[in-house]
């Protein structure tokens, strides 16, 4: 198997020239956002670790098949989080485990980065049960808005970015990241989170 | 977590998966491109169509009819090109977002160039006739058209209201007062009696095979109407009394 090391020179649209003729290319492209995409996913879906290893090896298999509608003129992040995105949509839509599974698996740094993102954090170190209370509210969050939060804030990408892996448009994005705001800001308060 | 990495790649090869070929994803968004373009086109018809019949309509004879305005428009608008107007601004505006970089267009933007582009489109079938062909073809070949839009026809066919129309077949006068005989669009034949107080319009001429329009009223006797204006089918005409 070929490995990150022996291409780290080489770019991900040159891989992923190459691995037309050769898959091998293309998991040395996954292998450079393995990680990323794993935490992505995570964090919209809450999906066991093993569940988010079987998205992940529908979104390699499906990226690969449809490999050759990556645009140059697009980044191959954005496409590759845009192939996830729609599998994690397809994986919620067949299953509603995500409500089920446990919400502790959001740090407690990507609880503080979201809460941030919406209310003046007093405390710059929340308390468990202050973090627990406020990660259930992170949970209530629609999905709509929970994923675009999540790529503003905490996977930390561009508007533009955005707009390529929802496939909206700019003034959409910017739209679901104030309406996230306000609706975590609500749901902090309907569930009377005065601990912040 | 490298193991959906070979986990995948062994699928890739076990199931010998390929990419698409790109002629077959280019073809694909040529075929959004296609049918946005074609849902533009049938905006555009449906706009010229729905131009057409506003036009011809006469939308000043509801003091006559004793409506207001508002009943008028709300009853008489082509309420039915109007609904296809805007179902195929939905669907450009749908197969438009489906193209390769068309989710760059906020809704606005993108409402605004299927708006001018059905514009454009129906000004040209406008100032070609072609719209007129067009509802022809539809109401000769489509049952039911007739019913559920409102013509010119419908609206001066109306002798209970005081408006009737159609060509002169013969005109006699009895006693100064011209008798038309008119076959209304209906193929029926009326008797319109046009005395010296009537106000027969410039442009009419009373002559066999004029088409005319008639306001007034209806006399007791079966198929005869008392004109208290005569005016010509196209337009208004210049004012003049008999």
């Amino acid at each position: 198997m070929k490995t990150e090391e022996d291409y780290s020179n080489k770019s991900d649209i040159e891989l992923i020239q190459l691995s037309i003729e050769d898959p091998e290319y293309f998991g040395i492209v996954m292998s450079r956002y393995q990680e990323k995409l794993f935490w992505y996913v995570k964090r919209i879906s809450y999906f066991s670790n093993e569940d988010i290893e079987d998205i992940l090896q529908e979104v390699l298999t499906s990226a690969y098949r449809n490999l050759n509608e990556f645009d140059e003129e697009t980044k191959f992040s954005s496409w590759i989080y845009r192939v996830t995105h729609n599998q994690v949509i397809d994986a919620i839509r067949k299953s509603k485990r995500q409500n089920e599974n446990s919400y502790d698996e959001l740090s407690e740094h990507d609880t503080q980065f979201f809460l941030s993102a919406s209310v003046d954090l007093e405390e710059k170190i929340l308390s468990d049960d202050c973090l627990k209370r406020a990660r259930t509210a992170i949970k209530n969050l629609p999905m709509k808005y929970r994923d675009v939060m999540v790529l503003r804030f905490l996977e930390e990408k561009t508007y533009e970015e955005i707009m390529d892996i929802l496939k909206k448009p700019k003034g959409s994005v910017a739209t679901l990241v104030s309406r996230g705001r306000e609706s975590l800001k609500k749901e902090l308060k309907k569930l009377k989170i005065d601990c912040l | 977590m490298e193991k959906f990495i070979e986990k995948g790649l062994e699928k890739i090869k076990k199931e010998k998966i390929r990419p698409v070929a790109k002629w077959k994803i280019e073809a694909r968004n040529f075929s959004w491109w296609a049918a946005f373009a074609l849902s533009v086109l049938a905006g555009g018809i449906s706009f010229s169509i729905l131009a057409f019949l506003v036009g011809e309509l006469d939308w000043k004879i509801y003091n006559n009819l004793g409506d207001s305005f508002v009943k008028t428009f709300l009853i008489m608008f082509p309420h039915l090109w109007f609904l296809f107007l805007a179902v195929f601004m939905f669907i450009s505006y749908k197969n438009l977002r489906h193209t390769k970089k068309g989710y760059h267009y906020e809704l606005l933007f993108a409402l605004g160039i299927i708006v001018i582009a059905s514009f454009m489109l129906s000004l040209l079938l406008y100032f070609s006739g072609l719209n007129k062909k067009l509802n022809q073809i539809f109401i000769n070949n489509i049952p039911g058209y007739t019913e559920v839009i409102h013509t010119k026809e419908d609206q001066w066919s109306q002798p209970e209201k005081g408006l009737l129309s159609g060509a002169i077949i013969s005109a006699e006068e009895i006693d100064s007062v011209d008798i038309l005989t008119i076959e209304t669009f209906e193929e029926e034949n009326w008797e319109v009696f046009v005395t010296k107080d009537t106000l027969v319009r410039g442009a009419v001429e009373l002559k066999k095979g004029e088409t005319i329009k008639a306001i007034g009223k209806q006399k007791q006797e079966k198929n005869q109407f008392e004109a208290t204006e005569i005016r010509p089918w196209e337009g208004r005409g210049k004012g003049k009394a008999k």
